[in-house]
């Protein structure tokens, strides 16, 4: 059913008076979101892993190397292989259901505007982590379907796809931890927010960095909204440092799951 | 052109600039020669045209009265990009090459203007339930390195030289109001206040150094770059409004630091260059406007 283009949701008049904790003492990076990781969920894919920041949940499988059947425009794309990303949202992963213009013509099945965007930004992180020379002519296929999306959905999803992909046992150079902070007005910030405790806040900017930690190299650093360079500079040093704090949790689900993997049945 | 180079050629250009030498003998944070037209197109409000050594692209600002979505909790108008890389440009765009392309800048663009600061959105409002819609496209017509830094400096000279019409709504009886117009819209007009849109500076890692305004070859030669959105508000000093990352490989923190401090360092003086010569601009049309209403009222 769609809904007539000036009606209101009723989360639009409930959401402020909810009862939901308030995150207003986040600033250091002993408080983020509770973090769950688990490899190796689904018996039909060759690696697969779920994620749980907060409420944010998402599930990513990995297929292949195999042969490759999306066309590339890069002039080298057949000498090394690609990362083909699919992005799914639940019909039920936001509060509410929007459906923007773009979205309003597109055929059933087709990915959304927000869809291709987020495929495109974990192609681009996850790239550089993975041995893409070693597959020349060849694709690998990751997932992602995203069950709740509470804020921080990309993080979430380079998290999950990297541990995907080291269950699948594809050669990668380092795994790819990511996080997201944002900056409240008075240059105060909030690390791992979540929708719901941005809500009432005035955000004046977002960063989200993603680092292969062993490597201490940077995939992806975005920042959208208004800050000063020194704030930025103190904001990515933050978002990177509790980038790191994941490593040990997702180490342990990687060994987690091998050692299942490699008990007798 | 599509830039095909040898590992030679490749080897050379990437030692040149670790050693600060450049094929065109610029420095690191130099850009090549940029020539802005404004008021180029007479079918639109507003219209720029950037040439950036060989990349030329071409700006167009449009408006229309939107109803303003009843989601908002503050009332403001809205700002959209488009841009068009057509085949002309390069061969690469034939296809989807263009499309990716394209999708790339204008998300870069909405995103770099998506803050309280970039643009005074509350100015477009028009009555309590309508507003304009500012529709910023974007043709490039020849591509030869760095799109992405044109296209802003394009849209900023566009939306800078855009003239959006006084309009009242008058309320009538039934659900419709009624929009009205004055006689002379050019005269009876207002502009944006462009002083905190930002530029987007692309900062490319070639090697161990960091260059900004890559030529095509040197584009070719970088395996990571950082778009990084520069704007100077009166109020706020310097602000960051846009960092992202492209490219197949991966930075070192401390080189993302230096790479951002480099775009805030050459998308400063960027953004007084572009405030000059908007200013130039601005003197001579007012002049000519001059002119004209001189002429206009020789009888009285």
């Amino acid at each position: 059913m769609r809904l007539p283009a000036s009606s209101l949701p009723l989360s639009h008049f409930t959401q402020s008076s909810s009862g939901l904790p308030s995150h207003s003492d986040r600033q250091n990076t002993a408080n983020m979101r509770p973090f769950f990781i688990r490899a190796n969920v689904l018996e039909s894919a060759k690696g697969s892993a779920y994620i749980e920041m907060g409420n944010t949940k998402l599930v990513c499988s990995v297929d292949g190397p195999k042969e490759i059947t999306v066309s590339s425009d890069s002039g080298d794309a057949y000498s090394e292989g690609i990362l083909n990303v699919r992005v799914k949202f639940a019909v039920f992963s936001h509060q509410e259901r929007t459906v923007s213009d773009a979205d309003a013509h597109r055929r059933i099945g087709d990915p959304t505007e927000l869809e291709t965007k987020l495929a495109a930004n974990i192609q681009d992180g996850l790239s550089p982590a993975v041995c893409l020379d070693r597959i020349p002519r060849a694709q690998i296929d990751i997932n992602c379907t995203i069950l709740e999306d509470q804020g921080g959905v990309l993080s979430a999803a380079l998290i999950c796809a990297s541990s995907a992909l080291a269950d699948a046992g594809i050669d990668m150079y380092d795994l790819v931890l990511s996080s997201s902070l944002a900056v409240v007005d008075n240059d105060q910030m909030i690390v791992d927010p979540s929708t719901t405790c941005l809500a009432d806040k005035p955000i004046s900017g977002s960063v989200t960095v993603a680092l292969m930690p062993s490597l201490n190299q940077v995939v992806t650093c975005e920042q959208s909204g208004a800050c000063s360079p020194e704030t930025l500079r103190k904001a990515i040093r933050l978002a990177t440092e509790c980038c790191v704090k994941l490593h040990p949790l997702v180490q342990k689900a990687l060994v987690t799951s091998v050692r299942l993997r490699s008990r007798p049945k | 052109m599509e830039v095909h180079l040898s590992d030679a050629e490749r080897v050379f250009i990437v030692h040149g600039v670790q050693e600060g030498i450049r094929n065109d003998g610029r420095g690191a944070s130099d850009y090549r020669p940029i020539r802005v037209e404004t008021g180029v197109l007479s079918t639109t409000l507003g219209s720029a045209r950037v040439r950036l050594a060989s990349t030329d692209v071409l700006v167009g600002v449009k408006a229309e009265i939107d109803e303003i979505d009843c989601k908002q909790t503050e009332k403001k108008g809205r700002i959209r990009f488009f841009v068009d890389c057509s085949a002309n440009a390069t061969p690469l765009f034939a296809g989807k090459g263009g499309e990716e392309m394209a999708e790339f800048v204008s998300t870069a663009l909405t995103d770099a203007y998506s803050n309280s600061m970039a643009l005074d959105l509350s100015k477009l409002v028009v009555s309590t339930t309508k507003a304009w819609t500012v529709f910023v496209d974007v043709v490039v017509l020849e591509c030869g390195g760095n799109l992405t830094d044109a296209a802003a400096l394009g849209a900023k000279a566009a939306l800078a030289d855009a003239r959006l019409a006084n309009v009242r709504i008058k309320a009538s009886d039934s659900e419709k109001s009624e929009i009205e117009l004055t006689d002379d819209a050019y005269f009876d007009s207002w502009q944006l206040d462009v002083t905190a849109a930002p530029l987007l500076v692309t900062v490319n890692k070639i090697g161990w150094s960091n260059v900004v305004d890559a030529s095509l070859q040197e584009e070719v030669c970088t395996k990571s770059a950082l778009v990084v959105g520069v704007a100077s508000s009166p109020a706020k000093g310097d602000l960051v409004t846009l960092v992202r990352q492209t490219g197949r490989g991966s930075l070192e923190p401390d080189s993302v630091d230096e790479m951002i401090a480099l775009g805030v360092r050459a998308g400063n003086s960027l953004n007084r260059e572009l405030d000059r010569i908007l200013v130039d601009i601005g003197r001579t049309q007012m002049n000519r406007n001059e002119l004209v209403s001189a002429a206009g009222f020789l009888s009285s």
